[in-house]
């Protein structure tokens, strides 16, 4: 249990965009994390603070201006080779995205992401296994298969659609799931069902969970760790109660104060 | 949708239908013609410089071709030039805009400065060298389709090269990537059926494009003498003069069959645009 699953070295991406007058943005700036087996860990921080860029990193489909990560004792970016490799690699480090309706190419039925999750771990799609995973998997994440399966997807609704993108998480049984805002585009009574299935996968098959979240409050009720990132570096890192209750950063005091709660009117300071 | 309520849909669209009536007469023509009226367009066995009567019904051009004739097989080789034209273009510039979009890197760099080369050069400029080199005696109607298209992919493959930066970064792609799918797979899987209205209305324009290129080309008398087209009857009209002579039966139909031609592939192109883009329904 404590040895890291995955960790970065001075992780830093750099955008420069122009020709001749060049502008350059730190959007990941000397950033060093480290995951530990079967814990939720939340990366909390504003809009453009560089959570997605650095799940793109950890994910290996965005390459790293400097630094490292490394993965099982593995250089993902320079010790993957090949496609045999990455696909090692992807079966154990997945993603769900923020919008459900993007995550789906609506020209095909959304039966094709879970078939190919199954073809990533080497089950044909078209088998009897194949078809019996999929209907399980549909229903561990609380949909019937019979009305989800051969819909396209603009026939079913975001929370549905998310549903189908942890089916495909429970598929690949991954060791790592990054979960880029998964439920921030859902209404609020669908959140916590959703958030309930990352938990479960958490405590039935172990998975670590890094959760992207711009809502510390949600990061608050899901994570063992949280991780708070502003402008590229990652600021402040520890328990949630630690965090929430002793804030350390000028912005994290911001962000606390920035989450709603019931019996508490909002401060505006005009 | 399914293709069925496409079709629907399509065919419900005013524009479109109208386009689609326009080209089914002249195809109609095209191969109905030669079968009612069999007629050699080539033939000179005819009085010159006949107006329309009952035995010459678009009447004969100075070396005495029937008129008719020449229309029934001009149709049908300007409409072959123009799918040709629109075949070697839409592959040409898919070609080059995928690998450019999806590979990126240098391979984009030298593929995107290539094509900005290609822009740059005066499309009749080398059409004329290029037949002037080989010769309009050897050139057949392919060379010519060939030729036109050569100077027409860039400004395609620049389009589909935008499109798939833009879809690559889309999340279906990344979560296909990371299924383990290589580009090529994604390219036909996820990408192009994004562009396939795109690509269909392109497809339509630059069959208009080649019909109307062949044209010019005819006119400069830079495609083969011994195949009829509309342009090529109307190179006829120019070199005797027909013009000045007011013998409008040479020129006046062909022409007409070729506006016709180039405002019913325009209405065709709009109407698909207007079925597939939302924004512009209802217009």
């Amino acid at each position: 249990m404590s040895y890291d699953l995955l960790k970065t070295k001075n992780l830093t991406k750099v955008f420069e965009s122009g020709f001749l007058r060049k502008t350059y943005i730190k959007a990941v700036d000397n950033v060093n994390i480290f995951l530990k087996e079967g814990e939720v860990v939340s990366l909390a921080g504003q809009s453009g603070s560089g959570k997605t860029t650095l799940a793109k990193m950890i994910l290996r489909v965005l390459e790293p201006t400097s630094g490292e990560i490394i993965f099982k004792d593995k250089n993902i970016w320079r010790d993957l080779k090949g496609l045999k490799d990455l696909k090692w690699y992807w079966r154990n480090v997945h993603i769900i995205f923020q919008n459900p309706f993007s995550n789906f190419n609506p020209f095909y039925k959304v039966d094709r992401t879970l078939q190919q999750a199954l073809e990533l771990i080497g089950i044909d799609p078209d088998s009897h296994e194949g078809k019996q995973l999929i209907r399980e998997a549909l229903e561990v994440v609380g949909l019937r298969p019979d009305e989800t399966l051969g819909k396209y997807p603009h026939q079913l609704s975001g929370g549905q659609l998310q549903r189908i993108m942890i089916a495909r998480a429970w598929i690949i049984k991954p060791k790592l799931l990054l979960a880029d805002e998964p439920v921030s585009m859902l209404d609020v009574s669908t959140r916590g069902k959703i958030l309930e299935l990352f938990l479960k996968l958490r405590d039935e098959q172990k998975t670590t969970v890094l959760f992207i979240t711009h809502d510390f409050g949600l990061a608050y009720a899901v994570s063992d760790r949280v991780m708070i990132m502003y402008r590229g570096k990652i600021i402040e890192e520890g328990t949630p109660d630690e965090i929430f209750f002793n804030p350390k950063h000028k912005y994290t005091k911001e962000l606390i104060e920035s989450v709603p709660m019931l019996y508490r009117k909002w401060k505006f300071e005009l | 949708m399914s293709i069925t309520e496409l079709l629907y849909v399509l065919f419900n669209n005013k524009r479109f239908m109208i386009g689609f009536g326009i080209i089914l007469f002249q195809l109609l023509l095209s191969f109905m013609g030669p079968l009612l009226y069999p007629v050699d367009p080539f033939s000179t066995d005819n009085p010159p410089w006949t107006p329309p009567n009952e035995v010459y019904p678009l009447g004969t051009d100075r070396s005495g071709r029937d008129m008719l004739a020449m229309i029934f097989h001009g149709i049908r080789n300007s409409l072959y030039v123009g799918v040709l034209t629109g075949l070697f273009t839409i592959a040409m510039g898919l070609v080059v805009g995928l690998i450019s979009g999806i590979k990126g890197g240098i391979l984009d760099e030298i593929l995107m400065a290539m094509t900005n080369i290609v822009m740059l050069i005066p499309s009749v400029l080398l059409a004329i060298l290029i037949i002037t080199y080989i010769g309009y005696e050897n050139a057949r109607l392919e060379l010519v389709a060939f030729v036109l298209s050569i100077t027409a992919w860039p400004g395609f493959a620049r389009a589909v090269r935008s499109q798939v930066l833009s879809l690559r970064e889309r999340e279906f792609v990344y979560l296909s990537k990371i299924a383990g799918y290589n580009s090529l797979k994604i390219a036909f899987q996820d990408i192009l059926p994004h562009l396939a209205t795109f690509t269909l209305v392109s497809f339509v324009n630059y069959i208009n494009l080649g019909i109307n290129g062949e044209v010019g080309l005819s006119i400069l008398g830079l495609t083969p003498m011994n195949i009829m087209t509309l342009g090529k009857i109307l190179y006829f009209a120019a070199i005797t003069q027909a013009f000045i002579l007011g013998k409008w039966w040479t020129f006046i139909p062909a022409g007409l069959l070729q506006v016709l031609l180039s405002v019913s592939l325009l209405l065709i192109a709009t109407g698909i645009d207007e079925v597939f883009n939302p924004r512009l329904r209802g217009m």
